[in-house]
């Protein structure tokens, strides 16, 4: 057996493993009954450390927040196949509430190359500049306001370091305190922060962020939530302003 | 009607009823909530390992059956290993915590604490049979989530001997709560 590899229960247990070490220690229990058995002990033991948990009151509102987001990750990766708008689908008992996607398939879809088709005809003096902008913009679409009077626009913009995403809001609910608006980018069921802005006293807000998540992404929608602090890693509050991509 | 046991509601929730992830929700929301505060340290940080936690089980991502164990250990196992998800994000991104002291510790009323008070008790009380040592190592294990590299650091330790101390610690843990729900007495303290 690998001493070195036996040494490794720790970091298996605390998940400081990447993908490949974790595969390789699992498959070294396999072939190390003493290991196995060390890591079951050691599962047995931690069993009961969690009711040492001194008990903490759930912040309010919390358990609608999670179960309209566990909700709405079903109806995102749902809405995938639907390919075009669908107004009419079943009602649930969670419709009512907010939601991330179905939104989007009512709202009317402005795709960028109509758009700027038609503000290239309105200012001839100006086309070659504009030409040159309307090429950057990789798609540019309406934001439609969820149970608010929000409006607003979100393009994808290619700069000279990558893809930006514009965000302009308008009629912005004022926010409290450490509230704040929060943009974000939704792949399937995943939502990427992409900026937080708090509008101005005419209810205008605007936010410029660099898309640089690593890997490759397809992204479907992008939206506007409105949270109890700027510091939200996954939307907690409700979505004011949603689009598809 | 009679209360579903956790396995029949999972076993609905996997067949997409909202209404039986709702129950164990309900079920599970003050301990799971407070065993990832009591890992994060951070309010806000613990909610979404919850969402987390409950996506997984929604989205079919956690499999669970009978051979792991009782659900409630393998619902809490899911919640640990996110918590160590998130915490180790929160280092990449070197997102401030907040410090637990400056928290409202709890509104909870007494009867919200009661359900998995006699055992938080009794462990409690194991605990403190523990070497201040062995304490330490448990905490910094299983709830800080460390590597045994920074354990070593923090307990001022060889390497080498990490593993087994955390082992022997949790050992004697599991003897002393052992003990107490059998109602017997505790023993000296480990030194």
């Amino acid at each position: 057996m690998d001493p070195k590899m036996c040494d490794q229960l720790i970091e298996y247990l605390n998940g400081h493993m990447n993908d490949t070490e974790k595969m390789e220690f699992e498959a070294h229990m396999e072939e190390c009954p003493d290991c196995l058995d060390e890591c079951k002990e050691m599962q047995e033991l931690m069993t009961d450390l969690p009711y040492l948990s001194e008990p903490a009151a759930p912040p309010e509102g919390m358990k609608e927040r999670v179960l309209s987001t566990v909700f709405d990750s079903e109806e995102i990766e749902s809405s995938k196949a639907i390919n075009k708008p669908d107004t009419e689908r079943k009602s649930s008992a969670y419709r009512s509430r907010r939601n991330w996607i179905s939104g989007v398939l009512a709202a009317g879809l402005v795709l960028s190359l109509g758009a700027n088709a038609y503000l290239l005809a309105q200012n001839n003096e100006k086309q070659q500049a504009l030409e040159e902008k309307v090429s950057q913009t990789y798609v540019s679409v309406n934001l439609a306001p969820q149970d608010s009077k929000s409006s607003g626009t979100a393009s994808m913009v290619k700069g000279k370091k990558g893809m930006n995403l514009v965000v302009q809001t308008k009629d912005m609910v004022p926010v409290k305190g450490k509230e704040a608006y929060q943009v974000w980018l939704i792949e399937g069921e995943k939502k990427f922060r992409a900026g937080t802005f708090v509008p101005d006293k005419k209810g205008n807000g605007t936010v410029v962020f660099d898309v640089d998540y690593p890997g490759e992404h397809n992204w479907d929608a992008v939206a506007v939530s409105h949270e109890p602090t700027a510091k939200s890693e996954q939307p907690k509050g409700s979505i004011v302003l949603l689009s598809k991509l | 009607m009679s209360k579903l046991t956790d396995f029949e509601l999972y076993t609905k929730v996997q067949n997409g009823d909202k209404s039986a992830l709702e129950q164990i929700y309900d079920r599970y929301e003050k301990l799971l909530f407070s065993f990832a505060f009591r890992m994060t340290q951070n309010k806000d940080t613990a909610e979404d390992v919850i969402q987390e936690v409950f996506i997984k089980l929604w989205r079919k991502k956690g499999v669970y059956s009978e051979e792991k164990g009782k659900f409630s250990s393998w619902l809490l196992t899911v919640t640990r290993n996110t918590c160590l998800d998130f915490i180790r994000k929160a280092k990449g991104n070197e997102v401030e915590l907040e410090d637990r002291d400056s928290l409202v510790k709890d509104e909870m009323s007494v009867e919200d604490q009661i359900t998995w008070k006699e055992e938080r008790q009794k462990l409690k009380s194991a605990m403190h049979l523990l070497a201040d040592e062995q304490q330490k190592v448990v905490d910094l294990f299983y709830f800080k989530g460390m590597s045994q590299q920074k354990i070593a650091e923090e307990c001022g330790i060889p390497l080498g001997t990490v593993k087994g101390r955390i082992r022997l610690a949790l050992k004697h843990l599991k003897e002393k709560y052992k003990a107490a729900e059998r109602g017997g007495t505790y023993g000296p303290k480990n030194v």
